[in-house]
């Protein structure tokens, strides 16, 4: 029923819950083992067991046929935890703001739960397929693991090194020019080795492509499907003006080696032309890319799973016309999640916030930008990857 | 599961969980067993390992019952993990708990 997959990748359990509420227990008491036996400490592993119970009760609740099991899966990285739960059911719109029920009501606190216990919570819609990623930091593990001295030749220093080197390789050096716009790229990776990259290219005189990507997790792995993904995307120039179609077919090339080393990738592509002025926006899972122009900021999120979760994903786009002094945002959720000595998140909203109030071209928006993270993370230390592209018009 | 008559009071024990699988039962056998005249209700929570927003939702239930006779629904002894989620959800100013 569960199987716990090899050594370099992550340690990962997999089982699958029959459509039974009976069974819910017995799924959640072996992802506690789990996640116990990788030195997860008691206070997140009770808040894991009851936001795991809490998605497989709702997974089961609303499946439509009793026959059709939910697939639980544990990914323990170095310093996070990931649940991920599959279910078959219609899917619902996962709300946008979850308040407490009145106290007499008899149900609704599921998802309140849910997103009180973990980090952070998505939720991935697709036809007959649903996909819950519920993550939360567990420094403890990191912890536990910094205690043991770390030698020179280890296996896991000379994987950092070919992680280093491989992430180094997609470092854009120099962004290309676009008539009428201007660009700037951050980035930065926690533990030097990440799974963010950014890259842009030019497809012809007056147009270019945007690409801003998070590959789940860190280490080898993570930096290599970066490196692949970066090549794929280049190796398709027919499909460089369709971004949604690009998506598509990337998805259906790299499916089969993201699923069986259990990885997903979330990405956002946006083809931009000088003249007319506008850009295609396409989104696989990726947070949304914002666009301001005077105050107004608005948020440009076309429907698509992550790459990596279906084999056949569909892909939306949306088209988006470029005025005159427009400022266009693209980054990785590591920004939005960034958090304070408090704890608490810089969120979009602050980030939106900043975008609505500023003026200045893509070079001084980024290090403005990349100043208000280090000032607002300065009291802890990068937990997550922070990458962004800024376009300004 | 135990149901026991204490004068007004309709008492609850040895209760393994408080889930989706047996929140519907557990509220129903309960209040089937609140006979006329009583009007408490004490779930002894002491030998229940956890409890789910399902189970939570028995207890409002359970809440309701007693509250429309006058009467109050108490907890006896959650562990920590049921203390939590009921802080969670605020349920712990609803809900008189007992500890000790």
């Amino acid at each position: 029923m569960s199987e716990i997959l090899g050594a370099s990748r992550p340690p990962v359990l997999r089982l699958v819950l029959p459509c039974d509420l009976k069974q819910v227990r017995d799924a959640v008491q072996s992802v506690h083992q789990f996640l116990e036996e990788q030195g997860c400490d008691e206070q997140v592993l009770t808040a894991c067991d009851l936001a795991l119970v809490e998605a497989c009760n709702n997974a089961i609740k609303y499946a439509p046929a009793a026959d059709v099991p939910v697939l639980v899966e544990g990914i323990c990285g170095e310093d996070l935890i990931e649940l991920r739960i599959t279910d078959h059911t219609p899917g619902f719109e996962w709300p946008k703001h979850i308040e407490l029920p009145d106290p007499e009501s008899e149900s609704g606190r599921g998802l309140y739960l849910i997103q009180t216990l973990m980090d952070n919570a998505n939720y991935f819609r697709s036809r007959g397929e649903n996909v819950l990623v519920l993550r939360k930091s567990c420094l403890s593990a990191a912890r536990n693991k910094k205690e043991t001295p770390a030698l020179l030749a280890t296996p896991e220093n000379h994987d950092q090194e070919i992680a280093s080197a491989l992430q180094q390789s997609l470092l854009v050096n120099k962004l290309p020019e676009l008539p009428g716009f201007e660009l700037a790229g951050f980035s930065q990776s926690a533990h030097n080795v990440g799974g963010d990259f950014y890259d842009v290219w030019k497809v012809s005189d007056d147009s270019a492509l945007l690409v801003i990507a998070d590959v789940m997790g860190k280490g080898v792995l993570a930096a290599m499907f970066a490196a692949i993904l970066r090549a794929v995307l280049r190796s398709l120039p027919g499909l460089t003006r369709h971004p949604a179609a690009l998506l598509a077919r990337v998805n259906h090339l790299l499916f089969g080696q993201l699923s069986g080393a259990e990885r997903f990738i979330t990405a956002q592509l946006a083809f931009v032309e000088a003249s007319p002025r506008r850009m295609v926006v396409a989104s696989a899972g990726h947070c949304p890319l914002l666009i301001a122009e005077g105050q107004q900021v608005r948020n440009v999120s076309p429907e698509g799973m992550p790459l990596g979760i279906l084999p056949d994903s569909v892909f939306a786009s949306e088209v988006v016309e470029l005025s005159r002094h427009c400022r266009v945002l693209l980054y990785t959720d590591g920004l939005t999640e960034a958090l304070d000595g408090d704890g608490e998140r810089y969120g979009q909203e602050r980030l939106s916030a900043w975008l609505a109030g500023v003026n200045g071209n893509a070079k001084e928006l980024k290090g403005e930008l990349a100043q208000k993270l280090a000032d607002f993370q300065r009291k802890i230390s990068l937990n997550d990857d922070q990458t962004f592209l800024m376009m300004t018009g | 599961m135990k149901l026991q008559t204490d004068g007004d009071t309709l008492r609850i024990s040895a209760i393994k969980e408080l889930s989706a699988a047996s929140a519907n039962s557990f509220r129903d056998e309960a209040r089937r067993a609140f006979v006329d005249g009583q009007s408490n209700i004490e779930v002894d929570l002491s030998q229940t390992a956890a409890v789910d927003s399902c189970g939570l939702g028995a207890l409002v239930a359970l809440h309701k019952t007693a509250s429309s006779r006058g009467g109050v629904l108490r907890l006896l002894n959650p562990n920590p993990a049921v203390q939590q989620i009921l802080e969670l959800t605020r349920m712990h100013r609803i809900f008189e708990i007992i500890k000790g």
